[in-house]
């Protein structure tokens, strides 16, 4: 009896290591050809009200003069109450500008650093390496 | 056996007897319009008969309508506190065109009081008929503001429609409300030849969302923005063009009847157009109120603008900066 069961085991172990998958029902993995860059949009530190600290603008160039140029391959919509943006890009070297401005009133914003004071802005631009399947993190630095 | 015989014929000789009216009375019955405007001063009320329901009404998705030609009193009261209302009378109205605006019938008379509603404040709509001796009445709790939080009049942040990233709206939503409208409006120069056009692309959509008080979340899609854009503007030629020359930002809020009047009837050309719910005692109409939010002065981004001008998609528009 047990040399049935062993035989029977055999047999469907056999068949199952011969297994092939018919040709054309391959799994198809798709080829990964882009990066992701996540930009962790923080507001700078400032002795202002932070409700009073507008994001304005998280664009992205292809080099730095297309960034001067106002030639965005990508802009966000940012929000007051998000700071987490995502981009999927080719692999490769971008160049992105985060901007933001105070909306207080008087010459605070100036104290805080806004030049030109109400609604002046101030920007960080900083230059990032894009790589295939890789998700690069950026927290743009203000001056 | 006798008792329980003498007892029933007890029970209908006493018992009540009502009339049970199967058929309307062939005077009509009064249609009321009434959307209280918070950002007016003029009020208005749209008067008319209707001898609904007609024969085969079910089918119709509009109320037929005639001239209101008995004597009628129209006042509103606002109780502010809960001892005197305030109260306004309707006067008839000749300078406005019957035939503008919403519930637009020429057989509606157009009624007109001045004030300016106030929010949260509950409103009786009165309508008297002295040769029918019957009032008709409806109230309303007037709707609020809602808050636009995105987009916002920050200088410097614009707005984007591309491939990459889509518009998401955010409302607080106000108090008494039941129905938003809200859009982007581009007012668009057209110039073809010497002639000069202006035109207005209206992109928005609205929500039935009655969590007063709470966030109203609403993506507004790119792909959508374009494709309306070229379905709207066709091709030009030569050296015409396109030109945005402003962007703002429009809501319109309603109360809660609008919400039941346009959801539960809504398969009609215009909301309004559909005369199913009703808001009034002894007559047939809307009693609701209204907000209009405006965002001016918002500015598209470079990217949108590029993708406008450049992209071999939409470039046909000729849109220039």
């Amino acid at each position: 009896m047990n040399l049935i069961r062993y035989t029977i085991l055999l047999l469907m172990a056999g068949l199952l290591t011969r297994c092939t998958l018919i040709p054309g029902t391959e799994e198809v993995i798709p080829k990964v050809t882009t990066g992701v860059l996540e930009v962790d949009f923080k507001l700078p530190p400032t002795s202002l009200p932070a409700t009073k600290i507008h994001r304005i603008d998280l664009s992205i160039a292809r080099s730095a003069d297309s960034l001067y140029r106002g030639l965005f391959i990508s802009s966000a919509n940012v929000f007051d109450d998000k700071s987490l943006y995502r981009f999927v890009l080719s692999p490769g070297t971008y160049y992105y500008q985060a901007g933001v401005t105070c909306s207080c009133l008087g010459d605070s914003c100036l104290w805080g650093g806004f030049p030109g004071g109400r609604y002046g802005v101030r920007w960080a631009i900083d230059r990032v390496e894009i790589k295939l399947g890789e998700v690069i993190r950026e927290s743009p630095s203000f001056q | 056996m006798h008792k329980f015989w003498c007892f029933i014929v007890l029970l209908i000789l006493i018992s009540c007897e009502n009339d049970v009216r199967v058929n309307m009375d062939n005077d009509g019955l009064p249609v009321v319009y009434c959307v209280l405007d918070v950002d007016d001063t003029l009020q208005q009320v749209r008067l008319a008969k209707s001898f609904f329901p007609e024969k085969g009404y079910t089918d119709q998705d509009h109320l037929t309508v005639a001239q209101w030609d008995e004597p009628v009193e129209i006042y509103i009261e606002e109780w502010t506190d809960s001892e005197n209302p305030n109260i306004y009378n309707f006067i008839k109205a000749d300078t406005i065109r019957q035939d503008t605006g919403y519930f637009a019938n020429p057989s509606f008379q157009l009624f007109q009081t001045a004030f300016i509603p106030k929010p949260n404040i509950k409103y009786y709509l009165y309508l008297w008929f002295p040769q029918r001796n019957l009032y008709a009445y409806a109230s309303t709790v007037v709707v609020e503001h809602p808050e636009i939080i995105t987009p916002a009049a920050i200088p410097g942040r614009k707005i984007t429609f591309s491939d990459m990233d889509d518009f998401i709206v955010e409302l607080r939503l106000p108090l008494n409300s039941g129905f938003h409208q809200f859009s982007f409006i581009l007012n668009i120069e057209e110039h073809k030849g010497t002639e000069l056009n202006r035109d207005f692309f209206n992109f928005g959509a609205q929500s039935y969302d009655g969590n007063n008080g709470q966030l109203l979340l609403y993506l507004l899609n790119s792909s959508r923005f374009y494709g309306d854009l070229l379905s709207r503007y066709d091709t030009l030629t030569g050296s015409d063009y396109r030109r945005i020359e402003g962007v703002e930002f429009v809501t319109y809020s309603y109360g809660e009847e609008m919400r039941l009047y346009n959801q539960l009837f809504n398969n009609g050309a215009q909301p309004w157009e559909i005369q199913t719910y009703s808001s009034f005692k002894n007559g047939f109409g809307l009693f609701s109120s209204k907000t209009h939010s405006r965002l001016t002065n918002l500015e598209l981004s470079e990217l949108t603008y590029r993708l406008l001008t450049s992209d071999p998609r939409y470039a046909h528009m000729k849109f220039i900066r």
